[in-house]
């Protein structure tokens, strides 16, 4: 490490984060994107 | 002014990436795989005149746009962490990469523009489908070559190769290049599958028009003889792509299959075997609703559903009771890592050989002998709208674990370079360039050694 010591959360805590913040910005943007387009589907 | 000295409170620098990455994988992927099927069904759609291919390839064109943006943006992002968290590895693959990136950013400036030109001359085009379709397919050539050029920079920093950075071949084809590019080539055909098949399901059941709960009957079958037909290719191209990681680079091999992280491929076992039986069992219940009866091919696939289950279930047999060490699940001895191919582990169920070998190739070769079976009935066409919900829920837990293993599979390639130099280090280049201290080292360096600035 070069910089001082940094307050991190425990490795299994953050394990957990990386896999369900990986879910919730891939599912997120794909459902919001999904939710936007609706209506244009609809005109089709 | 130090270089690098990011340091990212709360999640820690490791966890940037992978937070960007995978969203980002996930994604690419599955425009990769969209792009190409939507491209080959709009064909079909030319050659068959029937009307739901077409209708298909143009959502999917139209979703490959909707999600490129958010993919790119993301990749975008990532590069940006990259640079300012490991300036010195960044450096230095864009000292050996550079006219790859390069090609490779082009590669997405020419999908964007085939797939934009694709999807906006659809009703344009309506009675010129030939030339039509050369855009859609050329888009999602131009995805997969975007991924190939990847590849290099990506099989390079696992297993690079033993030669100066210079050499350009060389560095091009490093030990895992041809055989990371078959895993991910077929890969992304299946996960986008899947993922279509399972999208299908959900839209088949909240639909209520009959025209649309046919349409979605068909695309989920359509998804799926995608998804489980590039699967059942999966175990080959695996296992000649962990052939080639145990030649290159041993230790992250071992850290892999016998070592702290073999749970991951225990874990992908049990997506394996979910995905391989909920499919097999969704292609036995669309049997009953073949528009010519099939009872031979019914009993057959019956027969197959069994020896699937069977043969998957062997596969999760781990070697030992050594499970997950990070969070305390061990019982009994753990397995000695240099364990030979043909010595019994303490669960004499779990050994490679011949167990897995006999697992992974049955589970193949039934599948093929599924899907043939359930092809020659498709051949004569089925009763579309009518499927049960519960052949639904397969579809979508399927699609479900393909997107976990898509991630265990993701998280196991990159955390091999954990392997192989302490505990608490790993590697960010195989054996060249350290992950803490980012220190390069003479010993299997495949460039020049020399000293962190």
């Amino acid at each position: 490490m070069l910089g001082p010591e940094i307050a991190l959360l425990p490795p299994l805590v953050r394990f957990f984060l990386g896999f369900f913040g990986a879910l919730i910005i891939a599912g997120g943007s794909v459902l919001l994107l999904y939710w936007m387009a609706q209506g244009e589907e609809e005109e089709e | 002014m130090p270089v690098g000295d990011v340091q990212v409170p709360v999640i820690g620098n490791d966890l940037v990436i992978p937070l960007l990455v995978l969203p980002h994988i996930l994604i690419a992927a599955f425009v990769i795989g969209i792009n190409l099927i939507g491209a080959f069904s709009e064909l079909t759609g030319t050659i068959t005149k029937k009307a739901r291919y077409d209708r298909f390839a143009r959502a999917s064109a139209r979703f490959t746009l909707l999600l490129f943006a958010v993919g790119s943006a993301l990749a975008f992002t990532f590069l940006l962490s990259l640079i300012t968290l490991y300036p010195i590895l960044f450096s230095q693959l864009m000292n050996i990469f550079f006219w790859v990136f390069l090609a490779e950013a082009f590669m997405f400036v020419g999908e964007v523009i085939m797939v934009y030109a694709w999807y906006h001359s659809w009703d344009r085009m309506a009675y010129r489908k030939n030339l039509h379709v050369v855009f859609g397919l050329v888009g999602g050539l131009f995805g997969l070559t975007q991924m190939i050029f990847i590849d290099v920079v990506a099989s390079y920093m696992l297993t690079p190769s033993n030669a100066q950075a210079s050499d350009v071949g060389w560095t091009f084809f490093n030990p895992t290049y041809v055989t990371l590019n078959l895993h991910r080539f077929v890969g992304n055909f299946s996960y986008a599958g899947f993922l279509i098949a399972g999208w299908a399901g959900w839209r088949y059941l909240r639909s209520t028009r009959e025209d649309d709960r046919e349409y979605y009957d068909w695309m989920g079958h359509w998804g799926l003889v995608w998804g489980f037909g590039f699967l059942i290719l999966q175990p080959f191209m695996g296992y000649g792509y962990m052939t080639e990681i145990k030649s290159a680079s041993p230790g992250a091999f071992e850290y892999l299959m016998l070592g702290p992280k073999s749970w991951l491929f225990n874990l992908l076992t049990l997506e394996l075997l979910v995905m391989s039986v909920a499919s097999v069992a969704y292609f036995l219940h669309k049997l009953d609703f073949a528009v010519k009866p099939v009872p031979r091919l019914r009993n057959a696939t019956m027969g197959a559903l069994g020896f699937t289950a069977l043969f998957a279930l062997l596969n999760t047999i781990p070697a030992d009771g050594y499970l997950v060490p990070q969070i305390g699940l061990v019982f009994g001895e753990k397995v000695d890592p240099n364990i030979s191919l043909a010595a019994r582990p303490p669960i004499s169920l779990g050994a490679m050989y011949p167990w897995k070998y006999i697992g992974l190739i049955g589970i193949a070769l039934v599948g093929v002998f599924a899907l043939s079976l359930y092809l020659k009935a498709a051949a004569s066409g089925f009763h579309w709208g009518r499927a049960s919900r519960l052949s639904q829920y397969a579809l979508i837990a399927a699609a479900v674990t393909v997107v976990f293993t898509m991630m265990t599979m993701g998280y196991a390639r990159e955390s091999a370079r954990r392997a192989g130099n302490g505990k608490e280090d790993g590697w960010l280049i195989y054996n060249c360039l350290t992950l803490q201290q980012e220190k390069f080292v003479s010993r299997g360096c495949p460039s020049q050694s020399m000293e962190t600035p």
